[in-house]
């Protein structure tokens, strides 16, 4: 504060501050406070603003749900959040800690001013939120495949999340202001997000009371967007009224208290209400696909979508003429169709929840199986799973090569094709599907390989399927045929597009061996044989059941 | 030796025993909210978030706003963070002895592995404690809350970098452990050379000898009378 306002200040301060409307003075004090604490607040932000657009131009997934990334948009802020709670209880606090407090009572600044300045600051944290989630979407439009749309009132959550959390942070400033009350606040916070964001919330109303709640599920679960934010406003408004109150109430504060709480507990009633409608599209999702799916055929390939989803298709589009560019033409499966279903993906955080969500006809109680029709399904939700594209392509290619496409619906088994060709074979098509299927394969076999499972059983029996979430084609294959896929991957593709398109009807053949397949392709032969006692060491033992050899 | 006993009492007197017992309250009531005893499994990542909520506790409970006043008692600097340490690590280490011993004695820890959860817990506590005997302990805490929860933050878009894998068993969990132990070793001699009586470092001439504005020599804070 310069000296001309401190004098100004000294002239017009109230002999009891703090009392009745605020003063012209102690806007002034609260807007000189508010200057000096925002540089406080904005250098304690830099650095979780900076990770923040870390957050939001890193990954470079394929397809982007716009949809599930505005609800998880807020992510990118929760660490800006936590320390603008932690910084600005610091902040009012500093006083205490330096034993100046009493210091401040002679002082033109009133305590009710100091706690307003300290509010007011809370809005340069909260703009470096806005600025975060600017780029946020800027980077999700530009960068990646969008598919959906925006929602806006879910974006805006997370910068009024940073609002909320300083303003919170002042209040317990004024009612706790010992050193670990912000860090015991920001620890039941986030034992709260990390409660409701599990299965066993799923279908609950409670779920959308906390601040964040993972996207996944927007398709099923969807969130009363407007009425979160409008409860989220209405809980910062009480946090400020709150820190404000401490210093004595007023008509205009119970006022504005009151249509707070009113507003907060209004919003939160509605949003805590079942989507039945929503629920009942679902419904049919489930039951009878078919009769809400649209249909379309592209280069032979029939392709059906529910309307919602319908620009997932384009980039499934994309994955199957990839696979097919590296297909020799005579080989290629036809008629084929891929249709969309819900699958294990989909319901990855709901599974458990199937009892809480029993209204949706034909849930699963258990994993979600994919019917055996000769028909590719990939899923609703695309692009965040490591090995779903490779997955997808991985389905294509055991249709190509003769090998099933799914495990067996009724048991959940999948054959062994541990040392065939023609499970390499499909394991490099499937490595075609995208930029990064090749990579996903990379990390299924550097994560076989070191399980804990297979400690106390030799490696060498270890076998793989692709699988993730869910399970994509009907077979394993042993590491040593997983890490020759890899190799052939490695090299031009155009040449060993050419070695496998001459030689295709001896590596599609079961009884051709990965060795063969490495002497023909002239890559390094596997050492290592077949394993003896086959385990998958990585899986859950529900997921992947081994069953007999491919034939 | 003797005076450094003697100070014991004294220094537990003086420390911020309050958000330990707190974070000490948490773990309790974090362990019974779980209820590992009707088969449920524990949660791995509020597992962590309790091991960090208790490192920041033993960091406020170093902060030591008399440290500048009695610099220069006879008991050496080496001696009274010693000893401060000392209470700090043995408030901690019997917080999560205790919840060990709870988890251990219900047979249902689930996917957690209490041996890599120890390694992490000292990682993490050591860290807390190094942060906060070098830039005094709220501040310590501050920073160490921050930068492990930027760590965890990050973790969820790079999980290949992150010191904390998603599960027991993910690719990177192993390394992690060992991370850990690095973190912790470097933590505790970082904490033993910050600890050091000013007098007992080499000090370089030009270092000792300072001079103000005007090139004359100061007096140095760190007096060394009582050595």
């Amino acid at each position: 504060m310069s000296a001309t306002e401190t004098a100004a200040v000294q002239q017009e301060a109230p002999p009891t501050p703090g009392l009745g409307a605020p003063t012209s003075s102690e806007w002034r004090v609260a807007r000189a406070v508010a200057r000096i604490e925002a540089r406080h607040l904005l250098r304690a932000a830099i650095v979780p603003a900076g990770l923040g657009l870390l957050m939001s131009v890193g990954g470079g997934d394929d397809v982007v749900e716009l949809p599930s990334a505005s609800f998880n948009s807020a992510f990118n802020l929760l660490l800006l959040a936590a320390v603008t709670l932690v910084a600005s209880h610091r902040a009012v606090t500093r006083a205490r800690r330096d034993g100046s407090e009493e210091l401040f009572a002679t002082t033109a600044a009133p305590a009710r001013a100091r706690t307003g300045g300290h509010l007011l600051a809370v809005m340069v944290p909260t703009m470096l939120g806005v600025v975060v989630t600017a780029v946020s979407v800027a980077a999700l439009v530009s960068q990646a495949k969008p598919v959906g749309e925006l929602v806006w009132s879910e974006l805006a959550v997370g910068p009024v999340l940073v609002a909320g959390a300083g303003c919170l942070g002042v209040l317990l400033a004024r009612l706790w202001p010992q050193p670990f009350t912000p860090y015991l606040a920001c620890f039941l916070i986030a034992v709260a997000e990390l409660g409701v964001n599990t299965p066993v919330f799923a279908g609950s109303g409670l779920r959308w009371l906390v601040f964040w709640v993972e996207g996944t599920l927007w398709w099923l679960l969807p969130r009363h967007s407007a009425a979160h934010l409008v409860y989220l406003l209405g809980l910062v408004a009480m946090a400020a009224v709150g820190a404000v109150v401490r210093h004595g109430l007023t008509r205009r504060l119970a006022g504005v208290g009151a249509l707070a709480v009113a507003v907060t507990v209004v919003a939160a009633g509605v949003q805590m209400r079942q989507p039945q409608d929503h629920w009942r599209a679902a419904d049919a999702m489930f039951a009878a696909p078919e009769s809400v799916q649209r249909c379309w055929g592209r280069d032979g390939v029939r392709y059906c979508a529910f309307p919602r989803f319908r620009d997932v298709m384009a980039h499934v589009e994309g994955l199957v003429a990839s696979v097919r560019a590296v297909t020799p033409e005579e080989a290629w499966p036809s008629p084929l169709a891929v249709t969309q279903r819900v699958t294990a993906l989909d319901l990855e955080y709901a599974g458990p929840a199937a009892d809480v969500l029993s209204h949706v006809v034909d849930m699963p109680r258990g994993r979600v199986r994919q019917p055996d029709d000769g028909e590719l399904h990939p899923a609703l939700e695309f692009g965040w799973s490591t090995v779903q594209e490779l997955g997808l392509g991985v389905q294509l290619g055991a249709k190509t090569v003769g090998l099933p496409v799914v495990p067996d619906p009724r048991t959940g088994e999948v054959c062994l094709a541990v040392g065939q060709a023609r499970a390499v074979v499909a394991l490099w098509l499937g490595g075609h599907a995208s930029d990064d299927a090749g990579d996903g394969l990379a990390w299924l076999v550097e994560r076989a390989s070191e399980a804990p499972a297979a400690r106390g059983r030799p490696l060498h029996d270890a076998v793989l399927p692709i699988a993730d979430v869910d399970v994509y084609g009907g077979f394993v294959v042993s590491l040593d045929d997983a890490r020759l896929a890899l190799e052939l991957l490695r090299r031009d593709s155009s040449d060993v597009t050419a070695r496998l398109a001459e030689h295709w009807d001896v590596v599609s053949r079961p009884t051709t061996t990965s060795a063969e397949l490495a002497q023909l392709a002239g890559v390094p032969v596997p050492v290592g044989g077949a394993p003896r006692a086959p385990f998958v060491a990585h899986m859950d033992p529900d997921l992947v059941r081994l069953g007999v050899p491919c034939r | 030796m003797t005076a450094a006993i003697r100070a014991v009492p004294a220094t537990a007197r003086s420390m911020a025993w309050a958000p330990f017992a707190v974070a000490s309250g948490s773990v309790a009531g974090l362990v019974v909210a779980q209820r590992p005893w009707d088969g449920q499994q524990l949660s791995l990542g509020l597992a962590r978030l309790t091991l960090v909520l208790v490192a920041v506790g033993a960091a406020l409970a170093l902060d030591d706003e008399a440290a500048v006043t009695v610099a220069c008692s006879p008991t050496s600097l080496l001696w009274r963070r010693a000893v401060r340490l000392a209470l700090a690590v043995a408030g901690a280490a019997a917080v999560t002895v205790v919840a060990l011993f709870a988890v251990g004695a219900t047979g249902s820890t689930g996917g957690v592995p209490l041996d890599r959860l120890v390694v992490e817990g000292a990682g993490i506590l050591l860290l807390a404690m190094a942060l906060s005997t070098a830039v005094g302990g709220d501040r310590g805490a501050f920073l160490f809350a921050v930068g492990l929860l930027g760590a965890v933050v990050v973790q969820q878009r790079w999980p290949a970098w992150s010191l904390f894998p998603m599960a027991p068993g993910a690719p990177g969990w192993s390394q992690a452990g060992l991370v850990w132990g690095v973190i912790a070793a470097v933590s505790a001699g970082a904490l033993f050379v910050i600890s050091r009586d000013p007098c007992l470092r080499r000090r370089s001439v030009r270092s000792a000898t300072r001079t103000n504005r005007r090139g004359l020599p100061t007096t140095s804070t760190e007096s060394c009378e009582w050595g």
